[in-house]
């Protein structure tokens, strides 16, 4: 009885920490810049940011055109963001420009739709990395 | 038949409403889509009928507009016109700003202004299209006024006096104390469409079929503008619709979730297992609290910074945090949970007596890892929420100099209180339940078991401390946390408090714990923004200036009003560049930067520069490779200073005509950071980093080849220090932080490489550490809202009572508290006035010296210069020559400046305040001091009279611009004292509090002491702590109580004894009287046996007659002797027990005994008996409690099967085999006391129909029931 109980708490502490492992492998290696890039511009996109909502650091510099201007948490940038893209409603999104080098950073055009007004804003976002991770550093719309 | 009584009978009527609001909710989805239906069937006649509705509202809202300005107007002339004729100076009025928001007025005489306000339009008479009241519109540069003018004669002179209404601010402003009109904004927002407003009669209206025209015309029905506006298609009707439903469903379901919780109440109460009705409330109210979140209520009915994330966001439960109001309705929901379980486990350890008492030490000490677990972790947790309410938002609740806090930061402020209350009143009452299996040896001395906890909780936090990968706070700061909990403990467990009183006291202590962690973490944070300078440093590189130019240029494309600008030359077109730059995100980088409009020559025609002298140059070769094409290009890079330089061209067309072009050139380098920028003018706070720390505070400086180069500040590093940093930047991986000391003050100091590619370059901000009075009065200026709030609360409850009671009761102890504070924090209120209003005055002649002395400069500067240089080029001089900005005028116009772009373009009026012009000009000061506030910011003016080659000219030089050093603005000095005064007023309370109870304590003793004898309790003692004559007064009590129980027993004694003989002299004599004629009688019947008696059988019968009736008497005395030796005549009518048991446990309230009743005791419950008896005999069992070492009574009333009392106490209970002798007279353990107790009571409580039993006893206390008979019919 005794013995079966603990092959059984054996085989549920091998299951969690399976459970534990493959996650942290798989997250072992950082994507590139490139597919930080493509992830925002789909997000943008398609006005939800969810996906590439985990790249904010924790001190981004967020610029919105009509709204916050300076250094936020990536929890703040998160829902200001969202906020923006809610009433700033996308068309379009495209990056004219994407440059990988060191400091990587891209610049676009955004296009949006808002009170029933349509309008254009341009987009520059720059990227570090930090802790075998890419962050967004900065993040402006004007 | 339905019975609609027994639906609406008890929590049966909130299930029925709750039903119905079910029902309506499908009724309304079911209408609506039937009236979106009807909608998309009916579109076209709709949007007619809705755009003929919008362009009705507009003119509606127009007129609104015109008739308040048109009301002013004639307000405006009459009071000037009696005030020149009574000869009056009425130009007075119009000094300074208005009063009313977007009103201003001026007064013209020809093209001359006599009189205006600092935002009065400055029009010429030329510009007013009617001169007899009507209203029209002007447009200046920058802004677009509604205007009335009239003429009026005054003797020999015309004048116009002008009244404007703004209705456009064309500039978008960042400070929310400036003015942002928008009457186009406005009408965008309210009717959701796109608008264009045009404000000319000139204007063609448009052809195009998707907007629709709306003329405005003034009251005498001239035109005078139009609007333009998108016609509303059905799918903005349809979405509105949508919403609406939605948000009234959204209601219903609040409103249905709500009764929903009222009809389950009952349910709730009676649950059988009380341990988990706590829990039910729990899962009710995140269940609530979480359809709150998903129907987005009630943030859908805020607005602003209330909702904004930019405030505060968490991403903590999927985004239930995620603004200032979310977070409040959290923590408030959170806080009511707590309460309820602190309230309901508090019941239930009461009156809960662990029955496996021999093992109930064991559970208490093994249970202490798990208890200690909990205590970290709620710690831990508070520590994680507070820092993240300062991480997460950008409110800077100790950096901000304002005493009273904007209404979000008041909600984040109430929150944090909210929050860290509820958890400590959930750690006070796990603490109690731990504490109710404490072996009984430990259960009388609380203070050592408190402080037996405490230091376990500091032996085992260390290590708690240590083994956590980030721990939040340092191990002195959970220490003193540990202090503060365990000081809440003792309180609350050696008190007794009642419920509101716990809050009370958990909320002050909350306040302290909530207030020292926003501190703390604010500090820290203060420390990474160090780390957030260099990256402020570091973030403009070209990439970004080049952006920075696309950004700007692409707003010559598709520009109607710059293409309007540039076809009309005679506009003042440095405005327009101005917008330009205004509009772009040029004004919100700390770059320098300068716009120019040129025109299709490629002559610059408009200009606007926020940069150096450099910068003012145009870049000519860019003029010429102007082209039909955009073009940027670097023009430099200065990697000595770190500077980096761009300039860009874009062609400005219309419908492809080349119009003009639009160049810009961008300047960065590192010192900028600290550079004063024209756009902070125009900022809502002074330039801070992240808005924790002020650029002044800041020392930064960089290393190359090995030498310190200061940027700014007064921070210059030895070489032993630099050697430090490089040495720490290379083993932590390119970033280190140290500490250093610098003119004996200690500085942190954050260095970072840089990514120039050069070896040993690095870049390092320096932090002068704060004072420790300034961690004091940053801790009062939270703390004091807090106060204030439980302040509030203690004071709304108080009021309740008053009111309920309907009489105001004043206790001793209030009254001496009320005079205490009345004689201390008057004068300590007094003297803070004071010392503000000196502080004022001092700073005021201060900041005044400071400008004299810069006045004084520019004199001797200006003195020399030659006449054409000194009209227009003298402030440039003085600024290149002594770094002060100043203005000249000569008469009221400026002729020179050293921000000349904040006059051409029209931000600031070219000409000279009003009250300064006629100060100097009319009334012929040659100096004269002035106050103004712009942006919410007070600052200060000298103006002076100069001569020069025989005129005369004014120069002005201010505090907004030239920062006099070393002042505390009024706030800051509002702040400064509030802190110190803070302190003096709280320990005035403390001690007064203090004090009072010391004075206050034994007077109550004392009177519940006398109710207690007045109501025959003979027993009372009073403790020997008091001093002086107080100390006087309790043992005389206690001498004359002992005295008047001695005087009683013998009392009672010589009565018994004088009853007695009394009893037996009365017996004596009534049964002598019988017997008198029996012996009588029953001689003459011996005589007459004796005699041999020929009557004898007549004789015989007459004595046993005899005999026999006086044995009838003898009977008789008998039977009233027994009468009258029961019971005294009771006073029986119908009573409330509860009261009676209420008022007998209030004269126990100083005892060390606590009194309680158990939950689900009946509050009222009428019976017949007799008052006195009851209160008597409640008196007696509390009593026999006391004297049993009990700490704890329990009360229980109920009529299941009868009245029943029950009161159970944990005292040392009855000794086995004396359960039956306890109800027999004269019996007692006790040393004094004479036994009949318990005996008169059964008595008294029998004579009633009832019975005393003892329902159980043990060594851990016992239980008796009075069983009464209940009666229903009495009950109303």
């Amino acid at each position: 009885m005794k013995s079966k109980f603990f092959l059984w708490m054996f085989v549920v502490e091998l299951f969690s920490v399976s459970l534990w492992a493959v996650p942290a492998l798989q997250s072992q290696q950082p994507p590139a810049a490139e597919q930080v890039f493509a992830s925002i511009e789909q997000g943008m996109s398609s006005g939800d940011i969810s996906g590439f909502a985990d790249y904010f650091s924790n001190q981004a510099y967020l610029s919105l055109s009509g709204g916050y201007n300076g250094y936020c948490s990536a929890s703040q940038a998160f829902y200001i963001l969202q906020n923006y893209l809610k009433l700033h409603q996308p068309v379009q999104f495209k990056f004219t420009t994407i440059n990988t080098t060191q400091s990587p950073y891209s610049t676009g055009v955004y296009t949006y739709e808002m009170k029933n007004k349509r309008g254009t804003s341009q987009v520059f976002i720059s990227l570090r990395f930090s802790n075998n991770k890419w962050f967004i550093s900065q993040f402006t719309i004007r | 038949m339905i019975n609609f009584r027994y639906l609406l009978r008890g929590t049966r009527r909130y299930t029925l409403a709750a039903v119905f609001i079910v029902f309506s909710i499908f009724l309304l989805g079911i209408i609506s889509s039937r009236m979106i239906a009807s909608k998309k069937e009916h579109s076209q006649t709709i949007m007619d009928a809705r755009n003929n509705e919008t362009a009705g509202e507009i003119k509606a809202l127009f007129k609104e507009r015109e008739q308040l300005l048109l009301q002013k107007h004639k307000r405006f002339t009459g009071a000037y016109t009696r005030a020149i004729q009574k000869r009056k100076t009425a130009g007075q009025k119009l000094w300074g700003t208005s009063e009313e928001k977007g009103i201003c007025y001026e007064v013209l005489q020809k093209d001359s202004i006599v009189a205006w306000q600092i935002d009065a339009p400055l029009l010429k008479e030329a510009d007013a299209a009617y001169t007899d009241g009507r209203f029209f519109f002007y447009r200046s540069p920058l802004r677009v006024y509604g205007l009335a003018a009239t003429k009026k004669v005054f003797e020999k002179d015309t004048l116009l006096l002008v009244t404007g209404l703004l209705f456009e601010e064309k500039s978008i402003q960042e400070n929310k104390e400036l003015s942002s009109v928008s009457f186009q904004a406005f009408l965008e927002d309210k009717f959701t469409t796109e608008i264009i407003i045009d404000y000319t009669p000139y204007k063609q209206p448009t052809r195009d079929g998707r907007y629709f025209v709306t003329p405005l015309e003034n009251e005498s029905g001239n035109k005078v503008g139009q609007i333009t506006s998108k016609r509303i298609s059905i799918n903005n009707d349809i979405e509105a619709l949508a919403k609406t439903t939605a948000n009234m469903q959204g209601i219903l379901i609040v409103a249905g979730f709500i009764l929903m919780g009222f009809a389950m109440s009952g349910d709730f109460k009676s649950f059988r297992y009380p341990v988990l009705k706590p829990f039910l409330y729990t899962i009710y109210f995140v269940v609530f609290r979480v359809l709150l979140f998903k129907l987005n209520f009630p943030s859908s009915l805020f607005t602003g910074e209330l909702i904004e994330p930019a405030g505060f966001a968490s991403q903590l439960g999927g985004g239930i945090v995620k603004s200032p109001v979310e977070f409040f309705i959290t923590t408030s929901f959170f806080f009511i949970c707590s309460v309820y379980a602190f309230f309901s486990f508090g019941k239930l350890i009461d009156g809960y007596k662990p029955h496996l008492f021999k093992r109930a030490g064991y559970i208490f000490y093994s249970a202490i890892p798990l208890y200690l677990l909990v205590v970290f972790a709620s710690l831990r947790g508070i520590a994680a929420s507070v820092k993240s309410v300062i991480n997460d938002s950008t409110f800077r609740y100790f950096n901000e100099p304002v005493i009273i806090p904007s209404l979000p930061q008041l909600i984040m402020i109430t929150g944090v209180l909210i929050l860290v209350t509820a958890v400590l009143l959930l750690l006070a009452v796990i603490f109690r339940i731990h504490l109710r299996f404490a072996p009984s040896s430990q259960k009388g001395s609380i203070l050592w078991f408190v402080f037996f906890e405490f230091i376990i909780s500091l032996s085992l936090g260390a290590i708690f401390i240590k083994v956590q990968n980030e721990p939040l706070i340092t191990y002195p700061v959970f220490a003193v946390f540990i202090f503060l909990l365990h000081v809440l403990f003792y309180v609350s467990v050696n008190r007794h408090l009642a419920l509101l009183q716990m809050v009370l006291i958990c909320g002050l202590f909350g306040s302290v714990i909530g207030v020292a962690l926003l501190n703390y973490f604010n500090s820290g944070l203060e420390r990474d923004s160090l780390k957030t300078t260099i990256a402020e440093i570091n973030r403009p590189g070209m990439e970004f200036l080049q952006f920075l130019a696309v950004e700007a240029l692409s707003r010559a494309e598709n520009n109607a009003e710059l293409a309007d600008a540039l076809n009309n030359k005679g506009k003042a077109l440095d405005a327009e560049t101005y917008l330009i730059w205004n509009a772009s995100a040029l004004k919100q980088e700390r770059v320098q930067s300068s716009l120019w409009l040129l025109d299709r020559s490629k002559d610059v025609v408009g200009s606007f520069s926020t940069g150096d002298s450099a910068m003012q140059q145009v870049p000519k070769k860019f003029v010429a490779l102007a082209g039909r094409n955009t073009i940027i290009e670097p023009t430099g890079i200065n990697n000595n200073n770190g500077s980096i330089n761009i300039s860009g061209i874009a062609p400005v067309t219309d419908d492809g005509v080349l119009l003009g072009y639009l160049l810009v050139s961008i300047a960065y380098k590192q010192g900028m950071l600290i550079e004063q920028n024209v756009s902070d003018l125009f900022k809502s706070s002074p330039p801070l980093i992240n808005n924790l720390l002020s650029p002044a505070d800041l020392n930064i400086f960089s290393v190359k080849d090995g030498d310190a180069e200061n940027i700014s500040g007064d921070f210059y590093p030895t070489l032993l220090q630099v050697e430090a940093l490089h040495a720490g930047t290379v083993k932590g991986q390119g970033e280190v932080w140290t500490e250093f000391i610098f003119n004996d003050e200690n500085y942190v100091v954050y260095a970072q490489q840089t990514n120039d590619g050069k070896e040993g370059s690095l870049i390092a901000v320096a932090l002068k550490e704060k004072k420790l009075e300034w961690s004091f009065f940053n801790f009062f200026k939270l703390f004091t809202v807090h106060a204030f709030i439980i302040f509030v609360i203690a004071g709304c409850s108080s009021l309740i009572t008053i009111f309920r009671r309907r009489s105001l009761f004043i206790t001793f102890r209030m009254q001496l508290l009320s005079g205490f504070l009345l004689v201390s924090i008057v004068p300590v209120i007094a003297l803070a006035v004071f010392n503000r209003y000196a502080t004022y005055e001092k700073s005021k002649i201060s900041i005044r010296a400071a400008l004299q002395a810069n006045m004084a400069a520019v004199e001797k500067q200006t003195a020399q210069l030659p006449l054409h240089l000194l009209k227009e080029q003298s402030a440039k001089i003085v600024l290149e020559k002594s770094g002060i900005y100043c203005n000249v005028y000569e008469a009221n116009k400026l002729t020179s400046s050293a921000m000349p772009y904040l006059y051409s373009t029209g931000i600031l009026p070219a000409f000279l305040p009003y009250d300064a012009d006629y100060n100097m000009n009319k009334s012929g000061l040659k100096e004269y001091f002035s106050s103004g506030e712009y942006g919410g910011k007070e600052y200060f003016s000298l103006y002076k009279k100069i001569k020069n080659n025989g005129r005369v000219y004014i120069v002005e030089a201010n505090s907004l611009i030239n920062p006099v050093p070393g002042q505390y603005s009024p706030v800051e000095v509002d702040v400064f004292l509030f802190g110190i005064y803070s302190l003096a007023v709280i320990i005035v309370i403390g001690f007064s509090s203090v004090i009072a109870n010391r004075i206050a304590s034994p007077v109550k003793q004392l009177t519940l002491a006398t109710r207690s004898v007045a109501h025959g309790d003979l027993s009372v003692k009073l403790p020997n702590t008091a001093y002086g004559e107080m100390k006087e007064l309790m043992n005389g009590f206690n001498t004359m109580t002992d005295e008047l129980q001695r005087n009683q027993a013998e009392l009672a004694n010589l009565e018994r004894e004088a009853a007695w003989k009394e009893f037996a002299r009365q017996v004596a004599h009534e049964i002598k009287n019988p017997l008198t004629p029996m012996k009588l009688t029953m001689q003459q019947l011996v005589a007459a046996y004796k005699d041999k008696s020929p009557k004898f059988d007549m004789i015989f019968e007459k004595v046993s007659a005899t005999v026999l009736h006086q044995i009838e008497t003898l009977n008789a005395i008998a039977s009233e002797f027994s009468h009258f030796a029961r019971m005294p005549v009771m006073n029986i009518e119908k009573i409330d027990i509860i009261p009676i048991i209420l008022e007998s446990v209030t004269l126990f309230q100083n005892e060390k005994i606590a009194i309680q009743f158990q939950e689900n005791t009946l509050t009222s419950l009428i019976l017949l008996g007799d008052a006195s008896h009851f209160r008597r005999m409640f008196i007696n069992f509390f009593r026999n409690s006391i004297q049993a070492g009990a700490a704890q009574i329990t009360i229980n009333v109920e009529t299941a099967g009868g009245i029943k009392i029950t009161i159970t106490d944990d005292g040392h209970g009855i000794t086995p085999g004396n359960e039956q002798k306890i109800f027999e007279s004269n019996f007692t353990t006790k040393s004094a006391g004479m036994g009949l107790g318990l005996k008169l009571s059964k008595r008294f409580v029998e004579s009633l129909g009832g019975t005393i039993t003892l329902k159980q006893t043990e060594q851990a206390g016992a239980s008796f029931v009075i069983s009464l008979p209940f009666d229903q019919t009495i009950q109303n």
